[in-house]
């Protein structure tokens, strides 16, 4: 029991001591705090310092525009940052050789957000979003309408599936499983020699194999046929 | 911004969501009329002019009702799988050269993207069917799944026949090819009748309709679905034959090429693609209201027995143009 009242008193005491965390922003505020790097890409040489001594493995180095050397044009390398990773340790900006790198003083909460819509529009290509736009659309009109439709009580008959006053047994419902397999098999090797067809169109593969691998559905074809 | 803003409009205005319903909506009413002028009727005839809202007004008293499904249905399964059945082809038209000879969305290889959504359309079918297991939808699926294997190799060897002669693997690279030579249709006529046929096939219209055969098993793989899925599954129908009639057109019929499109204005790109689809949609619309079914068995000797060695002929043909061209 005593023990429990101890507790709880120290517990009040520790409440009206001083706090070991500060508040964000007093933090941005002070000194303390190191701040968020932020790459200015006009001094940027692209040696790819900062990647390597990135403790969390945050910094990517990235293909962006080109740079002359000695009168070639050679693709040059950027670090991106990704802010979801970075412990904002400023390892970067210490080892940057052309100080490109600052650590500008902002809460990190800043430059995550400021990193959501890129990291939105860097995993989708418009082939997906646009997919998910319309299944969207369409999922919407389907449950809208699902809540505009009337309910009825209906008798447990009503639920039944539908029969023709056939009692529904599993033995009723296997539909000539095994000839159906051996459609699923022809049109597999059939797809398999339309996909070699459009890569050898297409150009990506030598003419031989798609003779050889022809033969080859052939004879399989004539396996099936003879089962 | 203006990306984010352009991918909006790609997906829900032009070629996406509003441009491909509003097509397929248009395409269902040719068709009911079409039947309907061949079984001497007058056809949809009081909703807009001519009956022209009547597949419009059907869809939205269909969303509108109460869906009614059975107790055992896979709901987890249904509607996913609905979803991305009618996702599915509205998707592959953003891959289609309409007012310009490159889609707003093309890359080097997008054709192998189309044959993947072709097969992800058939899977999210299947899956709608084997959602609510009864003995309508379980032979519905299996008729459907013997189907998809016969025609889909058939649609992929016609394409690959057209890729292999342009030798580009992209649709604006079929189309600038055309652009330059004239339409593949002229050169692979065998190609396009047989891409043709396996387009009835997959569209389940009259002589292929097999696996929602009215007179045999109800609706098919549709059986058990009411509401608001019966609304989905009938659009992803309407929505599956606007972009099915959309690959033929670009592919065969040089999509938005004609006289005076590239220098006068892009509009007449559009113009000379509609009318296009709008002559392939009318061609489809006679050939099911005046066929009658084949059996079950009928199937894969039309297509193993007369379809496919056309195929592979094409294919050879393909080669030989595409070394002496």
């Amino acid at each position: 029991m005593m023990k429990y009242v101890r507790a709880i008193i120290l517990g009040v005491k520790e409440a009206f001591e001083g706090r070991l965390t500060e508040p964000l922003q007093a933090v941005v505020s002070n000194d303390k705090e190191r701040g968020v790097p932020v790459l200015d890409s006009e001094k940027c040489l692209g040696c790819g310092l900062c990647a390597r001594s990135c403790p969390p493995a945050a910094i990517k180095m990235r293909v962006a525009g080109k740079r002359a050397v000695g009168g070639k044009e050679v693709p040059k390398q950027e670090p991106s940052f990704d802010y979801y990773s970075c412990i904002y340790c400023g390892l970067c900006a210490d080892v940057c050789p052309a100080k490109a790198i600052r650590m500008v003083r902002a809460s990190p909460l800043d430059a995550v957000q400021g990193a959501l819509p890129q990291l939105l529009a860097a995993t989708f290509p418009p082939q997906v979003t646009t997919f998910l736009i319309i299944l969207f659309a369409v999922a919407l009109v389907y449950w809208i309408s699902g809540k505009l439709a009337p309910r009825g009580s209906h008798t447990r008959a009503s639920r039944e599936p539908f029969s023709g006053g056939i009692p529904l047994t599993a033995t009723r419902l296997r539909y000539h499983a095994a000839d159906l397999m051996t459609f699923a098999l022809f049109l597999l090797l059939a797809e398999a020699l339309c996909l070699l067809l459009l890569l050898v169109g297409g150009g990506d593969l030598p003419f031989g194999i798609l003779l050889a691998t022809a033969v080859v559905i052939f004879l399989q074809g004539l396996l099936i046929i003879r089962r | 911004m203006t990306a984010m803003l352009l991918e909006l409009f790609y997906s829900l205005v032009f070629p996406g969501l509003i441009f491909t319903a509003a097509m397929a909506f248009w395409f269902e009413h040719l068709e009911r009329k079409v039947t309907a002028w061949v079984q001497r009727r007058v056809g949809p005839q009081f909703t807009g002019p001519d009956g022209l809202l009547q597949p419009l007004y059907d869809f939205l008293k269909l969303l509108g009702k109460e869906e009614l499904l059975p107790s055992t249905i896979d709901t987890a399964v249904l509607a996913p799988s609905l979803l991305l059945a009618v996702t599915v082809p509205i998707y592959g038209m953003l891959y289609i050269p309409i007012v310009s000879t490159a889609p707003p969305l093309g890359f080097e290889g997008d054709v192998l993207l189309v044959l993947l959504l072709l097969a992800i359309s058939a899977l999210a079918v299947s899956l709608v069917g084997y959602a609510a297991l009864s003995p309508y939808t379980v032979i519905g699926v299996g008729r459907f799944i013997a189907q998809y294997t016969m025609y889909e190799a058939v649609f992929m060897f016609c394409i690959a026949a057209a890729a292999i002669q342009a030798s580009s693997l992209s649709m604006s690279g079929l189309i600038s090819y055309q652009q330059a030579r004239g339409w593949l249709a002229l050169y692979q006529p065998i190609g396009f009748v047989a891409a043709f046929t396996s387009l009835l096939a997959k569209l389940e219209k009259k002589p292929f309709d097999l696996p929602h055969a009215k007179q045999e098993i109800v609706a098919g793989w549709m059986t058990e679905l009411s509401g608001r899925s019966l609304a989905f599954a009938r659009v992803y129908e309407a929505l599956s034959m606007t972009w099915g009639i959309a690959l033929l057109v670009a592919i065969y019929l040089g999509g938005p090429l004609g006289p005076g499109f590239p220098d006068v204005s892009p509009l007449l790109g559009f113009a000379w693609f509609g009318l296009k689809a709008l002559l392939l949609s009318i061609l489809i619309a006679l050939i099911s209201a005046t066929l009658v079914r084949i059996r079950v068995y009928g199937l894969p000797r039309i297509f193993w027995q007369r379809v496919y060695p056309l195929v592979f002929l094409q294919v050879a043909l393909a080669w030989l143009l595409r070394w002496l061209l």
